[in-house]
This record gives structure tokens, sequence and C-alpha cells, in this order.
């Protein structure tokens, strides 16, 4: 069954909506559901995780929340392997921001007091993953990220409980896997991210990039939408159902973090007539391009946001199948974001077939964490996008000559390094 | 129509949203989320000219997030803005501190002379009535104090009760207006341009020199 349905899959990718279909035979959306759960159901007590993966990039992701839960749980735990984590007790410097932010979350949740109790659980769940992770930074926006899976996996029923270990599991793989870039103590290694977008809206429409100067500005109209996965523009109002669940089915299906940028990439690239309208239209109301195109591009997101969106949902689609084909086009990643980075490192899949899935243990992690601050430490006084390069083009060279680099020992990678050293004296003579 | 920029600045929390929706839709939302980046929002309001006649003006608001992390993208909004409302939380002795901060690199990093900055004591709601006084851990009258030493607009405000929010944007806007209304009248003099009016020509341009990504 697995075969068949993975075969289907794969001729349809350009066809119905659904993507996952069973062969020709037209079924509606309630028949689909139940049988994309039954299917669910034999991989997730089969464990198997290729065709699960596959399936939480189609139609409708993983369907409710108890498939959801499930699906991520074994998803992210074949991701990503703790060691037996120690607690702290020692209060995280970013406990109070926390606070700050969770007081205010969950504002589309009617019933207040059940907001009250959500907003209490989401901060004691931040605050406990911080100290068990204290080297990581909380920012404004990863509040939004945790009440998704808030969403998922905590309902009236078993708020109460004090097993929600299954959740602090998938958070932190989440968190360690896909996030690292953002939990720096500064915003660069989220700004070089950012910066992407305009370099994949360039690959397909230059003409586009260049009447619109989009290389020559910041892109931080986009900061909000990458930082949080797209979950502070889009909460979440029917439980099962809602777009931004099926927007974290597929990047943990695809463990790839390059999804949020591709998104974002087509959606300037679907707006383009508004955005050239806009600007036309627009251009005495504004002081400058940069807010233009941040206040336009605002905008058409709010539009987006205000009911069931197909511009969205097309987008989330058209993704879908390019990272099923190999059709993600990206720029030469390496000199442009740090080579610790989560987009080349531990959730970089640009594509459904890009090899076996690697599993990564709390050391490497932890390496890369390490080096990732201890770059960012020099990132940071860098003013212009050249010395970026350089800093980032310098450090990759040994990364890009041995891509597991990080995950030897030291004094393996130190002999790499002797090595190297020789041969290119032997080359010299 | 003029049009103005204007930037919030300040402490996470002290309400720099609330301010907003409060002068923008004149509504309060106790569940007002947390700002990621800056959000955009645009108002207009009448001032009067001399001659008693009404000018409409408009702000382009950018409302910027108040954590720390976010402090980095700040230039990129108050670059070329033409005021900026600083605010902290009269129940917040702390956010005081952050306010002057952020005065300290507006006057160091915006060029503009004309630059209005006015700073703004937000939630005086929550120490109204004999019982609440304890809540205040800023003094009016220290606050006024600063301002005045630095040459800055002040008031205390609550975006909650409304108190004195749509006053704080009339002010600045009568302040710009009379500030760039000799600049305009020369100009006006000079292109005999009608109605719609370029305030910003006469502004160093410093977008779209921050080169990324090329
Ligand atoms: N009592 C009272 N509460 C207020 C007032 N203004 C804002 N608040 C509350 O203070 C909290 C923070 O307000 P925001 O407007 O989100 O603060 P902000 O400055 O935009 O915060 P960031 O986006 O994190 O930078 C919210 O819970 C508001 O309801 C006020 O005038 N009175
Ligand atoms: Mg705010």
């Amino acid at each position: 069954m697995t075969k068949r349905l993975g075969a289907s899959e794969q001729h349809n990718d350009d066809t119905g909506p659904a993507g996952f279909e069973q062969s020709s035979v037209m079924i509606n959306n309630e028949q689909y559901k139940k049988l994309k759960c039954k299917v669910i159901d034999v991989m997730l007590k089969t464990k198997d995780v290729v065709t699960l993966s596959m399936l939480g990039g189609t139609n409708l992701g993983f369907v409710d929340a108890t498939h959801r839960r499930l699906s991520w749980s074994l998803l992210l735990s074949k991701q990503f392997k703790r060691d037996a984590a120690h607690e702290t007790i020692a209060e995280h410097p970013d406990e109070n921001q926390v606070k700050l932010d969770c007081a205010r979350s969950f504002g589309t949740v009617a019933d207040e007091n059940w907001r009250t109790r959500l907003q209490m659980f989401q901060e004691t769940l931040i605050c406990r993953l911080l100290r068990r992770n204290h080297k990581l930074r909380y920012y404004q926006g990863y509040h939004d990220i945790v009440s998704i899976f808030v969403n998922v996996f905590v309902d009236r029923e078993n708020i109460d409980s004090n097993d929600h270990n299954t959740l602090l599991a998938c958070l932190e793989a989440f968190t360690l896997l896909y996030l690292r870039d953002f939990m720096m103590d500064s915003l660069h290694f989220a700004i070089d991210q950012i910066r992407l977008i305009p370099s994949i809206v360039k690959l397909q429409d230059k003409g586009l990039v260049d009447t619109l100067k989009l290389d020559n500005l910041e892109p931080f109209y986009a900061i909000s939408s990458i930082l949080t996965v797209f979950s502070h523009n889009f909460k979440p109002k029917e439980l099962d159902n809602s777009l931004i669940f099926s927007i974290f089915d597929f990047v943990i299906s695809s463990q790839s973090m390059l999804v949020p940028l591709v998104m974002y990439s087509k959606f300037i690239l679907k707006n383009k007539d508004r955005l050239l309208k806009e600007t036309n239209h627009n251009s005495e109301n504004f002081l400058n391009n940069t807010d233009l195109i941040h206040a336009v591009l605002q905008r058409c997101l709010s539009i987006s946001n205000e009911g069931p969106d197909p511009q969205w949902t097309s987008i989330l689609n058209e993704t879908r199948v390019d990272y099923k084909s190999g059709r993600f086009l990206l720029p030469k990643l390496a000199s442009l974001v740090n080579e610790y980075s989560p987009l080349i490192t531990t959730a970089s899949h640009s594509c459904f077939n890009s090899g076996p899935r690697v599993r990564y243990y709390t050391e490497t992690v932890n390496g890369l964490l390490d080096k990732a601050i201890e770059l960012n430490g020099v990132r940071k006084h860098l003013e212009t996008t050249a010395d970026v390069d350089k800093l980032y083009r310098q450090h990759s060279v040994l990364f890009k000559l041995f891509p597991k680099v990080n995950d030897m020992p030291l004094a393996v990678k130190a002999s790499l390094v002797l090595l190297v050293v020789s041969l290119i004296y032997q080359l010299q003579e | 129509m003029l049009q103005f920029k204007l930037v919030l600045l300040g402490d996470s929390s002290v309400g720099k949203s609330s301010i907003v929706h409060r002068f923008v839709k004149d509504t309060f939302d106790e569940l007002r989320e947390s700002t990621i980046g800056a959000a955009f929002l645009s108002q207009t309001i009448k001032v009067e000219s001399e001659d008693q006649q009404e000018v409409v003006i408009k702000f382009e608001i950018w409302d910027t997030a108040g954590q720390e992390r976010y402090k980095s993208l700040a230039p990129m909004y108050y670059r070329n803005a033409n005021a900026a409302l600083v605010v902290y939380d009269v129940t917040q002795e702390d956010s005081l501190n952050k306010a002057k901060a952020w005065v300290e690199e507006l006057k160091n990093k915006v060029g503009d002379e004309d630059l209005v900055i006015f700073l703004v004591g937000n939630k005086v709601d929550l120490c109204e009535g004999s019982d609440n006084e304890d809540k205040r851990a800023v003094a009016a009258t220290l606050a006024k104090q600063y301002a005045e030493d630095q040459g800055l607009m002040f008031d205390e405000v609550s975006a909650k009760t409304g108190h004195g929010v749509k006053e704080v944007f009339q002010a600045i806007g009568q302040r710009l207006y009379d500030t760039k209304k000799e600049e305009l009248a020369t100009r006006q003099r000079g292109n005999g341009n009608d109605g719609q009016v370029d305030i910003n020509v006469p502004r160093p341009s410093t977008n779209d020199t921050t080169g990324c990504c090329s």
C-alpha cells in the first residue's frame, strides 16, 4: 500500500490540488481526510518515516491534531536524539521577556479563562526549555512558534497532566535543529537568512528585482514571517485545518528551513502586479522605497489573514511540488549564511530525494550551536555584506572539503587540517 | 496634503502598539500582541495654518518591536523620520532609562535638526486614584524636567482610556507644520505646485544605500 500511494503521489505532482490522490478516483474532502488518516495510522504503526514525511507535504498535511501530534513526534524524534536532559533551575536571562510576550499571546482564543491557562502553560513551557538550553537566547516571535506547538499538543483534557514530555521533546528538537540562527544574542544570522529572499526572487524574475530595487534594500519586511515560520502572520482559527498547521507539517516533514524562504519569495512573485502598481501609485506617499515595499507587502499579508486564503494555499502547494521534484532555485548558500546555519546543516533539505536523512545527536547540535555563537560574535561587528561574505567564505573552506567536519571529534579535525596543509605544500613543490 | 514619517521607540510592553492603535483606530485591546520587527500604519489629522485654514497632515507611522535584539533594525525606521515618539511606562522605572537611551541615540544618529522628539509616559490609568498612587514608578516632574533639559516635547497618556493620546499626535503635527511651513512657502512659490507638496526634497536621501545581497 505504501508503495502504491507513494507512486501515485509522484505521478500526480502537478495535477490535482490534493497531490495525494487515489489513482483517478474522485473523492470528496471528508473521504480524503478519512482515507489519509488511515494511511497515516499505518505509517505511524510501521514507523515508515519516509512515507510519513511525504504525506506531511501533501494537501491538509497531517489532517488533525491527533495525527499531527503523533506524526510530528515520530518525525522529530527520528531527526534528533537528545541525551538525558539536565534540567536546571537557574533562571534564564530572557524569562522576563517571555512573560511579557506570553501575556499577550493566544489573542484569537475567545474564552478568557482558557486563554489565561494557555498563556501560563506557554510561559512555563518556554522557560523550561530555555533553562534546559541555557545558551539559547529567546526572541520575540519564538512564542508565536511555541503557540502552534501548544495548539497541536494541548487540549482541555490534558493541560493539567504533568507529563508534557512529548511536547517538550518535539519543541526542543524543532528549536535546536531549525531555529538556532534566530536564537543568538543578536539578529544578524536571521538577517542573513532574510537577505536570501531577494536573491531567490532574482533567480526567477530579475526584472522585478531590478524594477523594485529589491536587492538594494534591506528585506526587513520579511522578518516577522521568517522568524516565526509565518505563525505571527497566520493565527490558527480552526484547530485542525488552518493553513499554519499545514505549513509546519511541511517544514517538519521536509526538515527544511528553506521552505519559509522559498514560500516568501513566491509570495513576492505572486504579488508582482500589485507591487508594481502600488509602488507606482504610492511612490509620492512614502519617504523611501524601503518603507513603501514594506508597507505594501504588509498589506498583502494582512489581506491574506482575513479569511481562508487561496493565494497562500497555492503558494504552499507550489512549494511542495518544487520540493518533491527538486526544483528549489537557490543561490549559493555557503557565502551568504554561516556554515553552522540550520539552512546548511540540520534543516537543509531542498528536495525530497536529497539523500538519506541524518539523525542528529545532542553533542553534534551543541557543537554547531557553540560554533555559531562564536561566529556570531565576529559577525556582529561587520557592517558590509562584502565583509560578511568574506567571513563566511573563509570559514566554509574546511567545511566544504569535509561536509561532516562538524560531527568529527576535535582530534580528527585537527589531523584533517594537517593533511590539507601538507597536501597544499606538496602541490606547491 | 502634507506627509510626515513618525517612528515609535521604547522598551517592550510599554504600550507603543497600543498608543498607535488608539490613535489610528481609537480602540484599545488588552490582547494587543507583541510586535515582531516593525509594523506600518497611517493616519491623517488636521492642523490649523496661520490664516485659520485647515491643513491635512498624513502620518506614516512605524511601530517598532521593543526587545533589545530588534534595536539594530531601528535606524532603518528612524533614519529619515520627521518625528519620534519615545515611550516609557510610568509604572516601570527602568523603561525611562531605556527611553533616555533612545533619545541619546536619536540625537547622535539623526542629522536632522528639525527632528521632533516627543517623550511619552504611558499607562497613567494604572496610577489614578489615591489607592493606586504607589504604582507610579516615574514621577511626572522628573520626566518633565529631563524632557525640558533635552529640548523634547513631553506628556503623560493612557492608551487604555485614550487620555492624552490624540493630543500628542496633534501637537507633533502642529509643530512639524510650523517648522516646515516657511520652507514650504518658499518652495511652493518657486514651483507653483498646487496642493501635493513633496516636503522631503531638501532632506538628505539616505534610503537605499544600505546595500545588501547584490
Ligand atoms: N493599563 C494599561 N495597560 C496598557 C496601556 N497601554 C498598553 N497597555 C498594556 O500593556 C501591554 C503592552 O502593550 P503593547 O502596546 O503591546 O506594548 P509595545 O510597546 O507595543 O510592546 P512590544 O511590541 O513588545 O515592543 C499590553 O498588554 C497592553 O494591554 C495603558 O495605557 N494602560
Ligand atoms: Mg508593539
